[in-house]
């Protein structure tokens, strides 16, 4: 499904993302771990198309990523750290704005967004306007617009920024399901307990190099090896020297 | 096309919404900000009338010159647009964050770019549109011309307005792919200077004054209603400025033929323009997008440790309160690029324009009634010049507490105190440059007269700051976090009507008194200054009264929820 060769962006002397290489299979739910300033976002911009890559290349679902953009795009739901909204528009409105970039049919659109609504407890909200909202509904709404046009691919960075705990526990609810429906999701996180609790797979990256890449259950073995839980045997692996 | 559609519907829709809750004040702040677009409009159409008349029929300038003149003023615009293009559409086309999300959704770049460029020129030139259809609607109605002529002139000043964007956005691109290559500052530097020379080098071709003294020497041997084509410079026939002013002045002699060629040669390089614009973005959108996102990271990466000489800590007059204000505003101003380049540039500008009125001597020759409209362009020019230092750097300061202001109001800090102190750095600056300005436009007409110009300088200065401080507060948008943007928003351009009314008060008050003194200066008799005295009591009232209110106005908005 989705393919890292050699994946490499520098600025100036500095080196983001150092050559890492990484294969992600449909259907995988994967927790892309790092501390801080590790290189997480600088992949996912490049997966996404924000950042152009020093070398290598990302293919998805057999295309490469910056040789063919808009059907790349086309089978990406997005849900940046930083979601943008229109103050001025309400939900929905964000919402059909958001399927008419996908060229999706007005009918599919207002039935994704009555369904989708619902699976996210958005209820009244979707008509109030976005300046109203509170961190977690923006939130929601973001969710919700990645998820309109049935993306093949969900790249998500730091998904549960702002729910409450209801609204973090349907969230993981929903990945657990699409990604049972085949859709394969990259999610890019701190929380350590939500990549136990729902990947199938993880990476790690520290300091722009790929330093683990297993499934969960690999982890698992590894944190009862180790005789540690997740939490020390992140810190261990992403240690400063 | 439908997606480019489908985007500007929905953005169109954003932008007709007025605030989410309609309480007394939002609704007060509408209708208030709706009576001033409208009385400005009313003012500008019967101003142009006055003035046309002022030029034709008391001054007798003749038809020639008066398209001269406007010509003259359409290039200053498009210099203004063009440059205020580059500066804005950089902040809109390449640091927004709208752009960021429509660049994930599958799109073609260029769509990105046609739509920005557009939401960029109609938004931040929706005022000077207005000014510009109520001016050739006075202009239409004084020469009598109907309503083919005005839609005939509003299609000419359009596609005027969009060729000086274009181009902005098209040097902007170049700019970017430059910087790369050359280094930013090395590129900024070479433009500023082609600039400057651009400016130097047009009005040495088309100094007024030597159009003037030209057309009066042949005159009455023929009319000054002629189009006197020997008079232009070739290369200024080839300017969009003439084109537009020549239009018009076939307009009003009623030979629709030359009108409509210069208006065919307007839209022809309006349409050059945006053709070569689109095809660069084709070709340069995401490119420069994503060199430009390479060269600021670079930039973070390889910054420097600041220079411990600016250090505030160090500073034992300042409380610990002062020392915190004063260095936030010091190292947030010097980190923002868009804050150091665009000072260096206005202040530049100011310098030049200091420069070149320095050594303008116009008094004693000619029409007395002329040198005061000179005088009063002059005044105006740099009371412009002092409104917009205060557009860009005072409107800004509440909005630019951002989303940071949080700290300001959870500490046992008076919000008015910190309002005060950020004002106080600003102004000191602004004044100065108001009086530099003043000054030098009035050191010829001795140390008297230039200390009364100084005084009135230095009050209206005050009242246009404390207009800005205080519409900045009513129309504050903490979400915004480029300056540029809050300079260029509806609020800032309500607050630069208000300006213009102050500009335009000054100027009815100061015209009786400076033209009596230049017919002295004219007649070699002595001058009197006390009608300079009678009125500088008015002008001070009204200056430290308009100070007052919207200071006033600027500390009620903090105590807004936040």
């Amino acid at each position: 499904m989705l393919k890292l060769i050699n994946l490499e962006k520098s600025f100036g002397n500095f080196t983001a993302v150092n050559k890492i290489n990484l294969e992600i299979e449909k259907g995988e739910l994967f927790g892309f771990l790092g501390p801080n300033g590790a290189g997480k976002t600088t992949t996912i911009k490049m997966i996404t198309g924000l950042l152009y890559p020093t070398s290598g290349k990302i293919i998805l679902d057999g295309m490469d990523v910056w040789e063919n953009p808009i059907e790349t795009k086309r089978k990406i739901g997005f849900i940046p750290d930083q979601p943008f909204l229109y103050d001025k528009l309400t939900g929905r409105e964000f919402l059909e704005f958001s399927g008419g970039l996908f060229n999706l049919p007005i009918e599919l659109i207002r039935r994704n967004i009555s369904q989708i609504s619902d699976k996210l407890k958005i209820g009244d909200w979707i008509d109030k306007r976005s300046e109203e909202y509170s961190q977690g509904m923006r939130q929601r709404i973001v969710i919700a617009s990645a998820l309109l046009h049935e993306p093949e691919f969900l790249i998500i960075d730091e998904p549960m920024v702002g729910l409450d705990p209801q609204s973090a526990f349907d969230v993981k609810n929903i990945l657990k399901t699409i990604a049972k429906n085949g859709t394969t999701v990259f999610m890019s996180t701190h929380s350590l307990n939500v990549v136990d609790e729902i990947c199938t797979h993880v990476g790690i990256i520290n300091r722009g190099n790929l330093i683990f890449r297993d499934s969960i259950d690999a982890l698992r073995l590894l944190i009862n090896e180790q005789n540690k839980n997740i939490e020390e045997l992140f810190i261990q692996l992403t240690a400063e020297e | 096309m439908n997606q480019i559609i489908h985007i500007l519907k929905f953005k169109l829709i954003a932008f007709l919404r007025l605030e989410s809750k309609l309480t007394f004040s939002n609704s007060i702040k509408n209708i208030s900000g709706s009576i001033i677009y409208l009385g400005f409009a009313a003012a500008s159409f019967f101003f142009i009338q006055k003035f046309i008349s002022f030029l034709i029929i008391d001054i007798k300038v003749g038809l020639f010159l008066l398209h001269q003149f406007i010509s003259i003023i359409f290039y200053i615009l498009f210099i203004s647009i063009n440059i205020g293009n580059i500066i804005v559409s950089y902040s809109t086309l390449y640091r927004s964050t709208e752009v960021t999300y429509l660049l994930t959704k599958p799109l073609i770049p260029v769509k990105i770019f046609a739509v920005k460029y557009l939401d960029n020129f109609f938004y931040s030139s929706s005022t000077l549109f207005m000014i510009i259809i109520s001016v050739i609607a006075g202009y239409v109605s004084y020469f009598n011309l109907g309503h083919v002529a005005f839609l005939l002139l509003l299609v000419n000043s359009l596609a005027f307005m969009l060729s000086a964007a274009s181009l902005g956005v098209i040097i902007l691109m170049i700019l970017i792919q430059l910087s790369n290559r050359f280094g930013f500052k090395r590129v900024i530097f070479i433009l500023v200077t082609l600039y400057i020379l651009t400016i130097l080098l047009f009005f040495r071709m088309n100094s007024p004054k030597l159009l003037v003294t030209t057309v009066m020497k042949y005159y009455p041997s023929f009319s000054k209603d002629l189009y006197l084509s020997d008079l232009i410079p070739s290369i200024s026939k080839y300017l969009p400025n003439e084109w537009l002013s020549q239009s018009a002045f076939y307009l009003v002699k009623s030979d629709y033929t030359n009108s409509l060629l210069y208006l065919t040669y307007q839209i022809g390089l309006t349409l050059l323009l945006f053709a070569v614009l689109m095809f660069m973005g084709h070709k340069w959108y995401l490119s420069t997008w994503l060199l430009d996102l390479n060269i600021g990271t670079e930039l973070k990466r390889n910054r420097q440790k600041e220079n411990s000489y600016f250090s505030f800590s160090k500073n034992k007059f300042l409380s610990p309160l002062q020392d915190a204000f004063f260095r936030r505003e010091f190292l947030m101003f010097f980190r923002e690029p868009a804050q150091v380049i665009h000072s260096l540039v206005l202040f530049f500008l100011i310098l030049i324009f200091i420069i070149s009125i320095s050594g303008i001597k116009f008094a004693g020759i000619g029409n007395y009634y002329l040198q005061t409209m000179i005088y009063c362009s002059i005044f105006i020019f740099n009371l412009l010049f002092v409104s917009t230092l205060s557009l860009r750097f005072i409107f800004p300061l509440i909005s630019l507490e951002g989303q940071g202001y949080w700290r300001i109001k959870s500490a046992p800090v008076n919000p008015s105190q910190l309002l005060i102190n950020r004002a106080a750095v600003y102004t000191v600056i602004i004044v100065a440059a108001g009086i530099g300005l003043s000054y030098f436009s009035n050191a010829n007409f001795g140390i008297e007269l230039t200390l009364i110009a100084v005084t009135l300088t230095v009050f209206a200065t005050l009242a246009i700051i404390s207009i800005n401080l205080g519409m900045g507060g009513i129309y504050a948008n903490f979400r915004e976090k480029n300056p540029i943007r809050i300079s260029s928003s509806q609020g800032a351009s309500l607050s630069f009507l208000i300006n213009i009314v102050l500009m335009l008060f000054l100027v009815v008050i100061l015209f009786r008194p400076l033209s009596s003194m230049f017919l002295s200066i004219m007649l070699k008799k002595q001058i009197s200054l006390n009608s300079f005295y009678e009125i500088m009591i008015p002008v001070i009232l009204t200056s430290l009264l308009l100070t007052g209110i919207f200071i006033k106005i600027g500390f009620n908005s903090l105590k807004r929820d936040f």
